[in-house]
This record gives C-alpha cells, structure tokens and sequence, in this order.
C-alpha cells in the first residue's frame, strides 16, 4: 500500500525498528510501568538508550553531557509516569521529555538562544545552539577527519534542524517514525529534512566535495 | 526571508536517496535518472551527504566501550603480553614435539600416524592461510571495524 505525496507515491514499510510494533511494545511498556511493574520500566530503557543517547549527543554534541541528560530523561519519565495517559502514543511523549531536558541544559550553560523566525519556513519558534570549542575531550581520537569536518557543520545548525537530521541519519527513522516522534503530517517532515539537508550541506561547502562529484 | 519551496525533482531526489519511493514511482524514477545529468548529480551530493552522516553518526555505547577499552594502556600491555607469551609457548611445544617425534622411542605404527596428523594440519593451515592472503584486497567486508 503507498500514499500520495505532491503527486508521487511514499513506501508503506512493514514494521520497522522503530515502526508501530515498537510504538506500541512501548506504550505497553509504559502502561505495565506506571501500575509498579519496574521490569517494564527496565526493559523500556533498554530498548530506547541508544536512540535517546544519539539524540541527546546531536543536541549537546558532548558525549558525556548525552549520557547524563539521557539518564535524566529516562528518570523524569519514571517520575511523570502518572500522568502517562493510557493509549497514548509513547515515543512523542518521550520525546519531548528528552528535547526539554536537553533545551534545559543548554539554557543553564547560556548555550541556547532564540533563532530569528523569520529565518525559516513555517514560521515556528526555533534555537540557535551556540557550542563550546571544548565540548568533546578525547572524542577528536575517536573521530576522523571527515566525520569531525561533518560534526563542525552540524553545530552550525539550529537545533530543529540538528533533530530531524538526528531522527534521519543517526537514527535512520523512515519518514513515517520521524512524524510520528515529532507529531508532524509526513510532508512537513519532507519539507524539513530537505531544507535541513540543504543548510548542512552549504555547511559544508568547500571543505568536502558532496556536489555529486567523488567526496 | 523563507527559504525557497523545494522542487518536486528535488524532494523525489531526497525520498529516492531515502529510499521511501513506492515500487512504482522508484522505477519510474530510475529511468528518468538514466538519461537527467542534473537529477543524478544531485542523487549523488544526497548519497554522499548520507555515507558522511553514518561514518560521523555517534558511536553506539557497547562500541563506545570497545574503543575505549582498545586505548587504555593496560587493556593494551594485557593484550600484547598474552599475545607474545602465547606464541612463545605455541613454538616451544612445536619444538618439543617435533624433537619427541624425532628421538622418542615411539613405536613406528605411533610415530608416522603422528607425523602425517601434524604435516596434514600444517598442509591445511598454509593452504588456509594463503587463500585469505590472496583474497583478502577483495574482501568488501575488511575495513570494517566493530
């Protein structure tokens, strides 16, 4: 099954990693959480540090601060989980709780502030994420040359465009997932992801060839 | 000032690289690919873009670990001294083995089944050997790293 986008057909894709299966195994999750059951809780943080990290390193960029803020994420969620909803979709919810306690964190290191609007498309609110030189001890060792040329482009970025790109490429969410974690239609999705593209991409003119020539 | 709206070629483009195009609309895409310069230099700035984006994706925590653990000094001297005493002690009980074989007083039905069990082995291992050798500049999956 396909539907329309602007006169073409998207792919319906069977689930995925992170397709309704895993919404819902969540939600479950979630539910059995909230009436005690902390092996649920457990299983739930197992099945989500890896994304909550990655997300949490395109914000912040240091890898260390993106293991404590996923932590405290994971323990906020725990704390609200009363006001969970029953039904309701998990990973949006989620989400938001780990977009906030990162915003947080930049807010308290003065690293966040308020991006002009009329500096993109739809006319919503965003942040510019003004990044420490320091922010990575030791991971320059791990990274090379390319990867850290890629990573200095992308904390050029606002932060919207650092989560959706994060969603795409880190988390290699289909278009469908990222709407659903961000709760937007797919359009937009497709709307964001290419005007994100096309600011890192003009990031990263002249220091490596991505004109569709051999990089 | 907004950003201009993207073309229809160019959001195809992008759900192509994605690969989020329906059968349908994939292959009538790759046709117009064939025969359009300009939409196949732009699929190809998109898979370039994407093939950096994984090389530079954050490490996932048990990798994280791995290479941590590759650094650190003592991880490295427990490795390297197991490896040379290791190799050590293979060459030395070769060498006890092959001086038992020669002057051990070893009945010749012992003896030569013992002989041909070793040269077998040591037949198999250099032919093992050789064609991974050989192959090996071949071999798509050698750059990998865990």
């Amino acid at each position: 099954m396909s539907v329309p986008f602007d006169g073409f057909p998207l792919k319906r894709r069977a689930d995925g990693e992170y397709g309704e299966d895993v919404e819902a195994r969540a939600s479950a999750w979630m539910t059995r959480a909230k009436q005690g059951d902390e092996a649920a809780f457990d299983a739930l943080t197992q099945a989500l540090r890896e994304r909550a990290l990655r997300l949490a390193q395109g914000w912040v960029g240091s890898r260390e601060d993106a293991l404590e803020l996923a932590q405290e994420a994971f323990l906020k969620t725990y704390r609200a989980r009363d006001t969970f909803r029953d039904g309701e979709p998990f990973l949006p919810w989620f989400h938001r709780i780990l977009r906030n306690t990162c915003y947080s964190f930049l807010r308290g290191k003065k690293r966040l502030t308020p991006r002009s609007l009329s500096a993109h498309e739809e006319g919503e609110s965003d942040w510019d994420i003004v990044d420490d030189t320091h922010a990575e001890p030791g991971a320059a060792l791990e990274q090379s040359e390319r990867a850290q040329v890629f990573w200095t482009a992308f904390k050029r970025l606002s932060a919207r465009d650092r989560e959706i790109l994060a969603l795409r490429h880190f988390e290699e969410l289909a278009y469908a997932d990222i709407a659903r974690a961000l709760e937007i239609p797919e359009g937009t999705v497709m709307s964001r992801l290419f005007h994100a593209r096309a600011r890192l991409r003009r990031a990263l003119e002249g220091k490596l060839d991505l004109d569709g020539g051999t990089a | 000032m907004s950003p201009p709206a993207p073309s229809r070629d160019e959001l195809l483009a992008m759900a192509f690289v994605d690969d989020e195009l329906a059968p349908e609309a994939r292959a009538e895409f790759e046709q117009r690919l064939a025969r359009e310069p300009a939409l196949r230099r732009e699929v190809s700035a998109l898979k370039d873009l994407e093939l950096l984006a994984r090389e530079a994706a954050p490490k996932e925590l048990v990798e994280h670990e791995w290479a941590a653990l590759a650094r650190e000094p003592a991880q490295r001297a427990a490795l390297g001294l197991g490896a040379t005493l290791l190799v050590v002690g293979v060459l030395a009980l070769a060498t006890y083995g092959v001086y038992f074989l020669i002057e051990a007083p070893l009945p010749p039905l012992l003896r030569w089944p013992l002989v041909t069990v070793l040269l077998g082995g040591a037949f198999l291992f250099g032919a093992v050997l050789r064609a991974r050798l050989r192959t090996l500049p071949h071999d798509p999956y050698r750059h990998v790293r865990r």
